[in-house]
């Protein structure tokens, strides 16, 4: 399979810059996609150089019967079956009018009954005929996100704290900074966005932080979970690592009490500075009043 | 305007109290001080679009609060914010006028119940004279309420002296 995708990824990363982004954009597996892009650049920067065109892939293209190679009459029934079963794309991308017209034409015929469907034409490739890999692709997700898993596994062993499900890591607060330092510099993970920072009041006197990581080199996503008990919210800040998280941390702390250590400007963002209490844990009791104004409460028979 | 109909007696020479005069002069160029807190203000900057057009009632937006004969408290407002309209109310020179545009403004709005941070009506810490409701009123209502403010100022004594 690993022979057949670098073939895949070179001759990709051949039409990218022969100016035919299109089928890169087109690919539908994620990870190659993402790493023919990511060597097109490379190579567009210089940093490497352009991978040999490969010349198997090729000839078996011109060996196989794509759908173009049919004649007009097959060509049309070929479209018709495609259409009927939901794919209309294959209709709409063809470029000849007449034949589209008249699978148009035709399909509308067949559902209302007038016309009975027309055989498939045989195709030797077996990739046009064939299902969409859509299965293979979620897969390959979850590979990328067990593989990511193991790696941070591997470099900090003490930090995780292992889960059966979900795909998110859960780890603790203590090596957190240098986690991330590692996450954004890493080679093969290179976190350089971090999209999401939230905090939630999980329940069990516990208050969590979670951050969801993109790679915009790489095209992979994670999602962070640090768990910390409610009587000692402590957390390193990321915000020297990932600046967006500046704010992020500011209104996390704002609303749940969460101190971020580290943090180079740590007050409240949204509510006044002498505001008591952190209003989104469960736990919060309103204040009385805020300058002589009084804080309507909730009162009883309101709902 | 309706206001000089059958008022002149000889020639070009009005008879009339000095109060009406301020009041004419004042109801017809209130000056309005333009800060939106919330979704509202885009509904008074539409409303002093030229579509709707508020400058040909009189009502010009001043960005200082030195200028402004009244308030529109466009939209909601904080318990934060709350401070700070009350220190630009203070700011405006008297005689000066506050309306309350939407729902927020006059009651709390949609934060009514369980907003712990929203001001219930801006009439907690400034007097308001107009209510205009709606969320957020369309520039039609808020003409509808500035006019009844222009009503309001024909009907105020300036020179008298207030009874305490």
């Amino acid at each position: 399979m690993s022979a057949d995708k670098e073939k895949l990824i070179a001759e990709l990363v051949n039409k990218g810059l022969d100016g035919d982004m299109d089928s890169v954009n087109a690919c539908e597996d994620k990870i190659i996609r993402g790493k023919a892009k990511a060597m097109i650049m490379k190579v567009k920067k210089g940093t490497i150089e352009r991978p040999p065109k490969p010349e198997l892939a090729a000839n078996e293209k011109i060996d196989s019967k794509t759908p173009e190679s049919l004649s007009k009459d097959e060509m049309i029934s070929y479209l018709v079956n495609k259409g009927l079963d939901g794919d209309m794309d294959t209709v709409n991308v063809c470029e000849d009018k007449i034949v589209r017209g008249k699978a148009k034409a035709m399909i509308m015929k067949v559902k209302k009954g007038t016309l009975e469907r027309p055989e498939m034409p045989i195709l030797d490739s077996p990739v046009s005929s064939g299902e969409p890999l859509e299965d293979n692709t979620q897969d390959d997700d979850k590979d990328t996100f067990q593989k990511i898993k193991k790696l941070i596994y591997d470099k900090f062993p003490n930090s995780i704290i292992e889960n059966e499900e979900g795909d998110y890591i859960q780890i603790k607060p203590d090596e957190w900074n240098e986690l991330a330092v590692w996450l954004k510099s890493e080679p093969s993970l290179l976190f350089d966005s971090l999209q999401c920072q939230m905090g939630i009041d999980i329940g069990d006197d516990n208050l969590e932080s979670r951050y969801n990581l993109h790679s915009m080199e790489l095209d992979h996503y994670i999602e962070i979970r640090i768990a910390v008990p409610r009587s000692d919210p402590k957390i390193p800040s990321v915000e020297q690592v990932w600046r967006i998280a500046d704010w992020f941390e500011r209104e996390t702390y704002d609303m749940l009490g969460i101190e971020y250590t580290g943090h180079r400007d740590l007050r409240r963002i949204l509510l006044p500075d002498d505001w008591e209490g952190w209003p989104l844990r469960k736990d919060y009791q309103v204040q009385e009043t805020y300058h002589g104004i009084v804080v309507p409460k909730m009162k009883e028979g309101w709902e | 305007m309706g206001l000089l109909t059958n008022k002149f007696q000889e020639d070009n020479v009005i008879v009339e109290k000095l109060e009406k005069l301020l009041n004419w002069s004042r109801s017809t160029s209130p000056w309005f001080f333009q800060f939106g807190t919330a979704c509202c203000a885009i509904e008074m900057m539409a409303a002093a679009a030229p579509r709707h057009d508020i400058k040909r009632i009189g009502f010009i937006p001043r960005s200082s609060p030195r200028q402004a004969d009244v308030m529109i408290v466009a939209g909601t407002v904080t318990m934060k914010m709350a401070i700070r309209v009350k220190k630009l109310y203070e700011q405006m020179a008297d005689p000066k006028y506050v309306v309350a545009m939407g729902s927020c403004a006059t009651s709390g709005g949609p934060y009514w119940q369980h907003g712990y941070h929203v001001l219930k009506g801006v009439d907690i810490v400034i007097p308001v004279d107009v209510y205009v409701p709606g969320c957020p009123p369309r520039p039609e209502s808020l003409i509808e309420g500035l006019l009844k403010l222009e009503e309001q100022i024909l009907e105020d004594r300036p020179l008298t002296r207030k009874m305490t």
